[in-house]
């Protein structure tokens, strides 16, 4: 190893990148547009319908209790911007369907004429139901149900089934809340709900049954996953792997602008041109995360999405970058050692990196894949590598997986140099 | 203009200077013939070698072999060293290829700092031979200009500055004058003459007879991967009763092309 050939190597590798702007545009700038488009894109699907602020119209035809409770609990909710009125006076049904049905609101609710009526007579088939197995068999009078006066759940049409079953629970409980404490007070328990004691003890009722938390196991600070969280890492390893296309490109260049011959021609071995393109392309790769993870990370909020949190293990993010680095380098020296012409390797570059992002969880996670291709996934290793800065920045617990994975990049690194080692000896 | 000095360093006997062909047989798979049948010669020290044959002929071989791109079948490629062949030091040989083989991104001195930084030349070693060669081939004032504006000429120039960059003993030109203008031809002409002058051994191929006729001090005609006559070019023409190289060369490779 001569350090003298490394420098030299070094340093053209680093003249000839920074002067070919659009080979910086593709390996920074066009990443960082893919982490800002893809981070905004799957933001929605990211985040919890509890955490969205829908607008809702509120047609209240029956005006009686059951609209006023219903109507509280939504705009207690936080979650609904209620529109009741247009120029002053209540939304009728009707105005709220074409509201909906032109797609000028998601989502709206109708209390037909009648709602509280209605509710009120089903009650009371409840206290009879009950009366009569407590063998007190003192009869209500009670009416046939009336189905027009059920309460009405609007959708625009193009609104997700995820979304419509969230609202369509969230009123089904709130009805449950009303008919309940409705049922309290007739049979005479104080059940008003104005009462906050017996909101709070039937709101007990349905709470704290199922606690949900993120399992995490290291530092969590209780952060959620966001889509922040999930593309900034994925699309930075992502950027890190196309540097396959700037080596394979420079090693197919040399073979067919003939300085492949000049360099074969000076004395040392052929490793310290390897490594002064290794070297050169680690450091570039260093500095491309850093620009990636601090730029997405001050614009990402600007945009209105969370800020990407740095952590407590950045330094070992370094570390990772740099092995994957290692990883995405050997991989491109040796499809320039093997490919004869600049559009094959270019060809075969690229779509392999985004094959094996695809499989490897940086498009979509790779549980939602079907099961034999799972097992597919582990052996990308662009899987490895999103790994890693899940460990770092996501479970924040960088432990036996982390070396696992960063061994996987450094076997796997190797094996491509030996391969680009053969396929350089094969060449000759 | 400055002149090639003498290389203190290199013997004074042409026999010690001379590259040893012995035996080499070299043949590509899937090729029914080799490429090089069995050669046995040796190029003359401190003399402009022609090594000459129509295409196909197995001289490319024979140089990457000498060069130590590519590994002979059978045989050696050395130089005689009290009785014994001994490996050539790839330190010391300079080849010239057909292809130019600079980057075209960068000017003419990163370039010749690139190779120069291979060959690990010191920082003067590097400044001077610079200086010494640009200033020859007439380059000086395009050292910080990028390859890819060069003319065909300058080009050529350039290949052969970087080639010589580490002041090789052995140097080796392949087709150096072909699609260069008069001028460019004429400069090369001398810079050969006068490499031979300092005491380096030349290997020459050229497809150009004429010119071979008028610089080499030896000539190797070789075809079919065998070495078919070899001689002072004068003396080949008289002992063959022929009026120039090209003549010779016909009839004894025959008039069929080639490729």
């Amino acid at each position: 190893m001569n350090f003298q050939r490394i420098k030299s190597t070094f340093r053209k590798e680093r003249i000839l990148l920074f002067r070919d702007m659009g080979g910086i545009a593709m390996l920074l700038v066009m990443p960082l547009l893919l982490i800002l488009t893809m981070a905004i894109v799957q933001d929605a699907p990211f985040r919890d319908y509890q955490d969205i602020h829908l607008k809702m119209i509120w047609a209240d035809e029956d005006g009686k209790p059951l609209g006023d409770s219903l109507k509280t609990m939504f705009r207690k909710s936080g979650r609904f911007d209620l529109l009741d009125s247009l120029q002053g006076r209540p939304i009728t049904g009707d105005e709220a369907r074409n509201l909906i049905g032109s797609g000028t609101y998601p989502i709206g609710v109708i209390v037909p004429k009648g709602s509280n009526a209605e509710m009120l007579n089903k009650t009371n088939k409840i206290i009879n139901k009950i009366g009569k197995a407590s063998g007190n068999p003192s009869i209500i009078p009670v009416r046939s149900d009336n189905d027009s006066a059920a309460v009405v759940l609007l959708f625009d049409p193009a609104a997700k089934a995820t979304l419509k079953m969230a609202v369509q629970n969230s009123l089904e409980k709130m009805l449950f809340k009303v008919q309940l404490d409705l049922l309290f007070k007739k049979i005479g328990l104080d059940g008003d709900s104005t009462n906050q004691d017996v909101e709070t003890e039937s709101g007990q009722l349905l709470a704290n049954q199922v606690r949900i938390e993120s399992a995490y196991s290291g530092q969590s600070n209780g952060i959620a996953i966001t889509s922040t969280q999930h593309n900034v890492p994925a699309w930075i390893v992502f950027a890190l792997f196309f540097l396959i296309i700037p080596i394979a490109g420079s090693y197919i260049k040399e073979k067919g602008e003939g300085s492949r011959i000049r360099i074969s021609m000076t004395p040392g071995s052929y490793i310290d041109i390897i490594l002064g393109k290794v070297f050169f392309y680690t450091l570039f790769a260093l500095f491309q995360f850093i620009f990636l993870f601090f730029v997405s990370g001050w614009v990402l909020p600007l945009a209105g999405l969370p800020a990407m949190p740095v952590g407590p293990y950045f330094w070992l993010a370094l570390i990772a970058s740099g092995v994957i680095a290692f990883a995405a380098i050997s991989w491109g020296l040796m499809i320039g050692s093997y490919f004869t012409t600049y559009h094959q390797a270019m060809m075969f570059g690229s779509i392999s990196v985004v094959l094996l992002s695809a499989l490897g969880g940086i498009w979509i996670p790779i549980e939602v894949l079907p099961a034999w291709l799972q097992h597919l996934a582990l052996l990308s290793p662009l899987q490895w590598s999103l790994s890693l800065f899940q460990e770092i920045f996501l479970r924040r617990n960088p432990g036996d997986d982390f070396f696992i994975n960063m061994g996987y990049l450094i076997t796997f690194g190797i094996i491509c140099l030996l391969g680009a080692s053969y396929f350089h000896r094969k060449e000759r | 203009m400055n002149s090639i000095p003498a290389a203190d360093h290199i013997s004074n006997n042409p026999d010690a200077r001379g590259i040893t062909i012995h035996h080499v047989t070299k043949r590509y798979s899937g090729q029914p013939a080799a490429a090089v049948d069995n050669i046995n010669l040796t190029f003359e020290g401190g003399a402009i070698n022609g090594l000459l044959g129509p295409n196909g002929a197995g001289k490319t071989t024979l140089i990457l072999m000498i060069c130590g791109l590519m590994p002979p079948d059978k045989g050696q490629i050395g130089r005689m060293k009290n009785g014994i062949l001994q490996n050539l030091d790839k330190r010391k040989i300079g080849f010239v290829p057909q292809q130019d083989g600079l980057f075209g991104e960068l000017t003419l001195q990163e370039n010749l700092e690139y190779f120069g930084g291979l060959y690990c030349l010191s920082r003067k070693e590097l400044k001077t031979n610079i200086e010494r060669l640009s200033s020859y081939l007439q380059l000086s004032n395009h050292l910080g200009k990028k390859i890819k504006y060069f003319s065909g000429g300058m080009n050529r120039r350039a290949n052969i500055l970087a080639s010589l960059l580490h002041d090789p003993e052995d140097i080796i030109f392949d087709e150096p004058t072909a699609g260069v203008d008069v001028q460019s031809r004429a400069l090369i002409h001398r810079l050969i003459m006068d490499l031979k002058e300092a005491g380096k051994t030349i290997l020459y191929t050229s497809h150009l007879l004429a010119e071979a006729e008028e610089l080499c001090t030896e000539i190797y005609i070789i075809d079919h991967g065998k070495l078919i006559l070899s001689g002072k070019p004068k003396h080949l023409l008289r002992q063959h009763g022929k009026a120039g190289l090209d003549e010779l060369f016909l009839s004894l490779t025959g008039k069929q092309v080639r490729d």
